[in-house]
This record gives C-alpha cells, sequence and structure tokens, in this order.
C-alpha cells in the first residue's frame, strides 16, 4: 500500500514536470488558466469542455496588433468564427505601466470602438496565463479543441509585417487552422513562428 | 505597386535590378527619375538612417562594398535576420541602373536584448548592414544612383515602425568625399562582425534528446569558458531560455532548449556562435536523435 503511493507521487510529479516543460506544446492538453474578463467574470479552460476556443494575445498600441485591427482584419475573424459557435478569447498580458496595458472599462471601450467581437476579453496585468502558455508577441494565437488540446499555437498569418496593405494577400494561419480542425482534418501546420511586439510581461 | 514588390523582399534583403523593379512597379520608376532629390539619410524616430559606402567610386567587375547605417538611439534596437522572440528585422528594396546588382545584407554576429521573459536577438547603437554592389565596365562608366526603400522597426520596451527613400550616387559627390574614410572604417568593422564559416578543423555535433538539442563543438584550440548560440532557422531552439554551456578542453557543449514551435525534428541545426573575444562563426550539423530519449518517465 505504502509502495503504491509512493509511486502515484512519484508518477504525478513526472506529469506536473513534463506539462511545465511543454507549456503551449501542440498535441498537448492546452495549460490550464483562470483568468477574469472585463466584467468580472472568472474563465476557465475547463469551462469551454466541448467548444473550439481561440485565444489572441493582444496589445492596443502595438504596431503589428494595429494592422489587424486597423484594417479591420481581427474583426472580421472574431465575427466570422464566433458566429461559427467558436469561444475568441482576447488576452491582455501587459503589466501595469507598460504598453497596453488597460482597465476594464478602457478594454470594452476600445472593443466598442473598433466594433471588435471577442467573446470576452481576459484581463492578465500578472502575465500569469501568457507565461502559462509562453505567449511571446501580439498577436499571439493559439487554437485549442473541445476535447481541450492544443491544436495550433503561433503567428496569425504568413505576413510579419506592420503594414496594413499586407494584409489582403496573408496566408491566415489560424482560418486555416480552423477550417482543417472543425472539418475533421489534421492541421498541416500545427505551430509557426508568432511574430509581433513582445508581451509586455512585468520585468522585475 | 510598391509595397508588392516590397512584401516580395522578405525576410531578407533583395536582390535586384532596375530592369526587373520598372518591369513591377511604374511608380518605382518615376520616383527613381526624381532620384536627385531623394537624401542620402534621414532622421527618424529613435534612429538615423543612411546609406554610406567604402569607397567613393565604382570599379567594374569587381565587388564595391557599401552598407545601411542605423545609428540608435541609446535603448533603442533595431532586430537580427532571427529576430528572437518578437519584432522582425530590416528590409530593403533597391532600385539601381542596368547593369548594376546589388546583393544580399550581411548580417554582424547580433546580441542577446533582455525584454521581461522574452530574448530579442539584435543590435543597439551604430550599426551597420553591409552589402555588395557590382556593375559591369558600362555601368562602372556614368555615375550610378543606388535608391533604397527601407524598412525597419525600431524598439525599446515598445515599437515603432519607419521606413525611408534613400539614395547614394557613386562615384560620390565633392561633399561627401571627405567622409568615404570614415564610411569605410564603419563598413569593414562590420564585416569584421560577420559570422565567418567555421574552421574546417573544428567539429560539431547536434543531438536531440527530450526537450533539447546538445550542441558539441570542437575548436582547434582550448574552448572559451562562455559562448552564445544564435539560431538561424526560426522555430528549432527556445530563443529566450538560457543557454547552459560547458567547456572542456578543446570541447564546447550548449545545451539548447527546443522551440516550442518545433513539430517535427530538423534535419540540420544551424546558427551563428558568438565567443567572448568577438568573434562568431556559423555552426551547423545534422541532427541525430539521443538512444535514450524516451522521456523522463522510469
Amino acid at each position: 500500500m505504502k509502495r503504491m503511493r509512493i509511486v502515484t507521487i512519484a508518477g504525478l510529479a513526472a506529469i506536473v514536470g513534463m506539462t511545465a516543460l511543454q507549456a503551449g506544446k501542440v498535441g498537448e492538453p492546452a495549460p490550464a488558466f483562470a483568468s477574469k474578463d472585463t466584467k468580472g467574470i472568472e474563465h476557465e479552460l475547463g469551462d469551454f469542455k466541448g467548444k473550439w476556443v481561440v485565444l489572441e494575445w493582444h496589445n492596443n498600441g502595438c504596431p503589428y496588433v494595429k494592422k489587424q485591427y486597423d484594417s479591420g482584419n481581427m474583426q472580421k475573424l472574431q465575427k466570422e468564427w464566433t458566429a461559427r459557435g467558436v469561444v475568441w478569447l482576447t488576452v491582455i498580458s501587459s503589466a501595469p505601466g507598460k504598453q497596453g496595458y488597460v482597465t476594464a472599462s478602457e478594454a470594452d471601450a476600445y472593443v466598442k470602438d473598433k466594433g471588435a467581437a471577442p467573446t470576452a476579453v481576459l484581463l492578465d496585468p500578472a502575465g500569469t496565463m501568457g507565461m502559462a502558455y509562453e505567449a511571446k508577441t501580439t498577436p499571439h494565437m493559439y487554437v485549442i479543441d473541445p476535447s481541450g488540446k492544443l491544436l495550433y499555437n503561433g503567428a496569425i498569418d504568413d505576413k510579419p509585417t506592420t503594414d496594413l496593405n499586407d494584409v489582403p494577400g496573408a496566408r491566415n494561419y489560424l482560418s486555416q487552422a480552423l477550417t482543417e480542425a472543425m472539418a475533421g482534418k489534421s492541421v498541416s501546420m500545427p505551430t509557426t513562428k508568432p511574430y509581433g511586439c513582445s508581451v509586455k510581461y512585468p520585468t522585475s | 505597386m510598391l509595397s508588392e514588390a516590397m512584401r516580395r523582399s522578405r525576410p531578407t534583403a533583395r536582390r535586384a535590378t532596375f530592369g526587373t523593379v520598372l518591369a513591377a512597379c511604374v511608380f518605382g520608376a518615376v520616383s527613381a527619375s526624381a532620384q536627385g532629390r531623394l537624401p542620402r539619410q534621414a532622421s527618424a524616430p529613435h534612429v538615423e538612417v543612411g546609406l554610406i559606402t567604402s569607397q567613393a567610386t565604382l570599379t567594374a567587375g569587381r565587388d564595391a562594398w557599401l552598407g545601411v547605417r542605423f545609428q540608435l538611439e541609446p535603448e533603442w534596437h533595431i532586430y537580427w535576420v532571427n529576430p528572437g522572440d518578437s519584432g522582425g528585422p530590416p528590409t530593403v528594396l533597391w532600385e539601381v541602373p542596368p547593369g548594376v546588382t546589388v546583393g544580399d545584407f550581411e548580417w554582424p554576429a547580433p546580441q542577446r536584448i533582455p525584454l521581461g521573459p522574452l530574448v530579442n536577438y539584435g543590435y543597439t547603437g551604430d550599426v551597420v548592414l553591409p552589402f555588395p554592389v557590382r556593375a559591369t565596365a558600362a555601368a562602372a562608366g556614368q555615375p550610378v544612383t543606388l535608391t533604397a526603400s527601407l524598412r525597419w522597426l525600431v524598439c525599446h520596451d515598445v515599437c515603432v515602425p519607419g521606413r525611408a527613400r534613400l539614395a547614394l550616387t557613386l562615384p560620390v559627390t565633392e561633399a561627401d568625399r571627405g567622409q568615404v574614410d570614415a564610411w569605410n572604417r564603419a563598413v569593414v568593422e562590420a564585416r569584421g562582425r560577420v559570422p565567418k564559416p567555421a574552421p574546417s578543423t573544428w567539429k560539431t555535433t547536434a543531438r536531440s534528446a527530450g526537450d533539447t538539442f546538445t550542441v558539441v563543438v570542437t575548436l582547434d584550440r582550448a574552448a572559451p569558458s562562455s559562448a552564445v548560440f544564435f539560431p538561424l532557422e526560426v522555430s528549432q531552439v527556445n530563443e529566450s531560455a538560457p543557454q547552459q554551456v560547458e567547456a572542456s578542453g578543446r570541447q564546447l557543449r550548449l545545451t539548447l532548449r527546443k522551440s516550442d514551435q518545433l513539430s517535427a525534428l530538423p534535419r540540420l541545426l544551424k546558427g551563428v556562435l558568438a565567443l567572448p573575444d568577438g568573434r562568431a562563426f556559423v555552426i551547423q550539423s545534422p541532427v541525430s536523435v539521443a538512444a535514450s530519449s524516451a522521456p523522463g518517465v522510469r
């Protein structure tokens, strides 16, 4: 009995260790999170079991993010995919005092002003959720399947520039991954190098 | 049309002749005809950008080395060809007369620039990206104007995109002639910091095991106690993870965490090894898989 317990604990330790090392790794369970949105409602990964989930890392001052929002592309994607039942979570991991840090009401005002349509905007000023996913850039996109497995981790598209003119001709990796996965196919490009501004995590 | 051509120039400098640009882009031709009015350098937020040349005139059939110079405000940086976790390298589209070709940028070894838990690969201070220019006898016999449409991202904590259209004519003007010696020193210094091919006497191996690559470089002399590896291919090595470096005799052993974006084992691991004495070398090795690489469960 005693021996069994020791084995179990060692097994758990191994699993925990692997999870920590494989944060944001495609094909593995997506890292857990618990983060409040702009309405004060806490969202956990487990709440979305049975649904497709998109995570979008956001910073309203970043020129790469402006490219997506000033062109209307991000809003278009949000509308297109939430209309198909996808949960779209915009995540703000900017630390207080850093670029992109906003209060709940500022985030809501931005959503309204831009005509954005995420399911919710999660406020992550401590960077906990960002670091769990090892989110590196804004934007940085993730897709989680209804079983909670991570299916895509990477860039929004194949044009790593700040130029609005590059939006129309871009190959959108997020839409590609969602289209393939929701059709029951395997995702042909499950990882790409995310591009954008650095996520403005706390520096100390 | 211009932006279409520039888009195609990513991610590295585009080798273009005036003829191909003209065919693709009427606007480019029109503004090139007004090139006399384009400045050689420009002031932009947090950076001065200019074209410099190591020689006053072109010699037919021989590479002349020129450079794009970025003089950055303290604490601001631009990016290496692999920018690391975020950002992006400068890009250029050239317009040059027939008979003149412009080569790609050479990229001096970068530095690791930490931003909280993330790391960028880039440059601070006075940065020159050298590039070669070659002209035929017919072209070199008359003034040659090189017109650059440059784009860059300059970052501190926040980032500011910049762009400029600059032109330099060879032979240089009388007014610029006095600067050529200083420009030459800057270009030569920058080329000196461009990574060299690893000496043939070196041996590099790369092994994949679990979440890491182990790169072992056997040098031709005692290994220095530190070194930094900069991956030349994106999505292979985790750019921000600390690198474990051990020296033993002539061997340097680097333990590099794999990128989260790595979906399949790369055939080849390729990067720049920067040594503490300022020298840098391109190393590469096929990746072998460790015999006992089954992940940790015992």
